[in-house]
């Protein structure tokens, strides 16, 4: 009971973030410049005509009349009913447009994230296991490079240097590769690149708190109990420090995840030419394809809401004194 | 005759490395226990009482902590030429450890049969179906009311007391030669306190183990020690029979502590000044102990408990910590401890280590006059506690 009604809860409020979050980025948009209009009043200026009636029937080609609110509405309903609107700019409905692009992204957001998880936690223990140890200070400077280079720049010199200069990897993503053969040889090679800058920057968060967490862990009276029962320390770190560990981590994890896709993936996708999410998204921000930029909004938020109710969910199997109860 | 011994530590020497520099927490420690026999560590906290404890199977965080000196022999075996793994198989099996704070000392992510499981398996072969029984078994005989369904609790929805029982069954699982429990009644309510202690000299007769108990509370040692060891700033103030200690305590510290303890007959008038000593019961090992240099072994002038003792004189000043003095029953033959073999381990006798008891030093400064050792015996400490349940 306490736990269904606690899900149930925790829907609605993210029904509501979505929600605060789409008429936000609607407002905004609406109050954008819109370059393309300014085209069309140009043009008919130009040519002689009213700049003022080539503005109306801009708008009512766009469905751009009424007032703003009516439209919004008009949006949600067709949202709800899974018609999330048709991009002008590539000619397509939004939904197969993010469809579209959504398996690439996924391509290589999936191991960066598996990979930056398991190497972060790992290391992250490890470290606070051997902490002020040479192998301790090595892992923190990893971390704080990662954090601190900019994933473009960073990408970018890893292309001179493995795609140009070595050969090792392609330059140009190939698109149709990813699409007909994802798994084979030669698209993990050109993934290989994003991969790595997406999973640097992540490990080293994840580095970071996973240690901290954990040194809280390796003091604590139970791991002492642990040690006086004869328990080896891989025992010790797996088992006993690792399952507490990521209880905070949980939340960080999906921090994490948030930051890649938001943010990252922008900058890494255009370095790399992969047409995936992030640059959709970029592309219909430039080209002012409103229901296009709604579409691709909803897709972190999407992950947002459903990651923290994953972790919500995951504090209570990993620490049975969270009890959804009283929450 | 050391070789019998189920445990003998010598010259146990512990430093820590802090902000502040080396302490020295542990300062050539010597002791024995005997299998069937408990053998209580008492001190104040920053005594290097659980730091003894914990050095001995190593369970002690290093760093910060170190082993710089001495030898821990288990049942004639070197514990300290042991390596980690080595270790591994002695902790919990033959040596078994119950810490003190019974809210922490369970991992709050696992249910208490995982945890008793676990510790029947890093010992013993047997299946998970075989472990489980054998945990509810132990849950059993530490009197946990309804094992069956108890051994699916998390530890947080047990009591403190319950919990401590828990960690002893732990420690039992392994079917330990030398039970070590640190401070294992002081987060416990007076009333459950007797009991956990009721419970392990049940254990104790039953497995006939040796038991180290680590303690600043003399109403627990009175209740439970064949002998006591006194422990302060890391050195050995006094050692012996519990009855001697409790009877006749020689050293200035014993006495302030015995003076201590609320109850206890008349304070003897002339060590009622230093009652504040037997306070807090947490141990964290490094604090208060004197601050040394690693590398110069005796630098500190004289004794150790000077600046305390009301019977300081001018040879407690002078050269390093006194070493211990045999106590001879009469109260004035006093010879030093390590030449009185004739009547057995030296290890076993009442030793002391205070200039008074030198053999060209005089006891009777601290005892008072020699007839006062018998009004001391009057107003001596019950030791008949209460019984368990
Ligand atoms: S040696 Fe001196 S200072 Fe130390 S306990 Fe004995 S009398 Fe006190």
């Amino acid at each position: 009971m306490g736990l269904k009604w606690y899900t149930a809860r925790r829907v609605a409020w993210a029904g509501v973030v979505a929600f605060v979050i789409l008429t936000v980025t609607f407002v905004l948009l609406e109050h954008a410049p819109d370059a393309q209009l300014a085209r069309v009043q140009f043009q008919a200026a130009a040519s002689g005509r009213s700049a003022e009636a080539a503005a109306e029937a801009y708008a009512r080609r766009r469905g751009l009349q009424g007032p703003l609110w009516e439209r919004y509405l008009e949006y949600l309903g067709n949202l709800a009913s899974g018609d999330w609107g048709w991009s002008d700019s590539r000619s397509q409905p939004v939904v197969t447009a993010i469809l579209t692009a959504l398996p690439y992204s996924l391509l290589y957001t999936i191991p960066a994230v598996l990979l930056s998880t398991v190497l972060g936690i790992g290391i992250g223990l490890y470290s606070a296991f051997n902490q002020y140890t040479k192998t301790d200070y090595a892992a923190t400077f990893v971390a704080f490079f990662g954090v601190s280079i900019p994933n473009f720049w960073f990408g970018i010199v890893l292309l001179l240097v493995f795609a140009v200069r070595l050969g090792w990897v392609p330059v140009l993503f190939d698109a149709e590769l990813a699409r007909t053969r994802p798994l084979s040889l030669a698209n993990a090679r050109q993934l290989a690149l994003p991969v790595f800058v997406l999973a640097t920057s992540a490990i080293a968060s994840t580095m970071r708190y996973a240690r901290a967490e954990a040194l809280e862990y390796v003091r604590a009276a139970f791991v002492k109990t642990a040690r006086a029962k004869g328990a080896s320390d891989w025992r010790i770190i797996t088992r006993h420090v690792l399952r507490p560990t990521l209880v905070p981590l949980s939340t960080i994890l999906v921090g994490d995840l948030l930051g890649v896709i938001l943010s990252a993936s922008y900058l890494v996708e255009v370095v790399f030419g992969i047409p995936g999410l992030g640059r959709l998204s970029l592309d219909a921000i430039r080209r002012q394809d409103t229901a296009l930029v709604l579409g691709t909004t909803l897709v972190p938020v999407f992950v947002a809401v459903v990651g923290n109710l994953l972790q919500d969910l995951a504090y209570g199997w990993l620490d049975p004194r969270i009890d959804y109860g009283d929450r | 005759m050391s070789d019998e011994s189920l445990l003998r530590v010598d010259d146990l020497t512990v430093e820590f490395r802090t902000d502040q520099g080396v302490v020295r927490a542990v300062d050539g420690v010597s002791f024995d226990v005997e299998r069937g026999e408990t053998v209580c560590l008492v001190g104040e906290s920053g005594s290097g009482k659980t730091v003894v404890g914990e050095s001995i199977t190593r369970v002690l965080r290093e760093p910060p902590g170190e082993i710089r000196g001495g030898t821990v022999h288990f049942d004639g075996q070197d514990l300290r030429s042991l390596s980690e793994a080595q270790l591994g198989a002695v902790r919990g099996d033959r040596i078994a450890h119950v810490f003190q704070n019974p809210q922490d000392s369970l991992n709050p992510v696992y249910t208490v049969g995982w945890q008793l499981i676990e510790a029947v398996q890093l010992h013993a072969d047997v299946s998970k179906r075989e472990a489980r029984a054998r945990a509810i078994d132990f849950l059993d005989r530490v009197g946990i009311p309804d094992p069956a369904s108890r051994v699916d609790d998390y530890p947080h929805e047990l009591s403190g007391g319950m919990k401590q029982r828990v960690a002893i069954a732990m420690a039992l699982a392994g079917d330990p030669d030398l039970l070590i429990a640190d401070e294992p009644t002081t987060a416990l309510d007076v009333t459950i306190q007797s009991r956990v202690l009721g419970l392990l000299e049940e254990i104790q007769s039953e497995f006939g183990m040796g038991i180290l108990l680590v303690t600043h509370d003399l109403g627990v040692v009175a209740d439970v020690a064949d002998r006591v060891v006194v422990l302060y700033q890391g050195r050995v103030m006094e050692r012996g029979d519990v009855y001697a200690i409790f009877d006749r305590p020689a050293h200035p510290y014993t006495r302030s502590l015995l003076d201590s303890i609320p109850g206890r007959g008349a304070p003897r008038a002339s060590a009622a000044t230093a009652t504040d000593s037997a306070s807090g019961p947490a141990d964290s090992g490094a604090n208060n102990s004197t601050l040394t240099d690693s590398n110069s072994a005796e630098q500190s002038a004289g004794c150790c408990f000077r600046d305390r003792c009301p019977y300081a004189v001018e040879a407690c000043r002078r050269g390093g910590h006194p070493p211990l003095y045999h106590v001879s029953g009469s109260g004035n033959a006093a010879t030093p401890a390590e030449a009185a073999t004739a009547d057995g381990d030296p290890d076993r006798e009442h030793a002391v280590s205070c200039v008074h008891f030198a053999p060209d030093g005089d006891p009777t400064v601290v005892y008072g006059t020699a007839v006062d050792s018998d009004a001391t015996a009057g107003g001596s400490y019950s030791r008949d506690g209460s019984e368990p349940q």
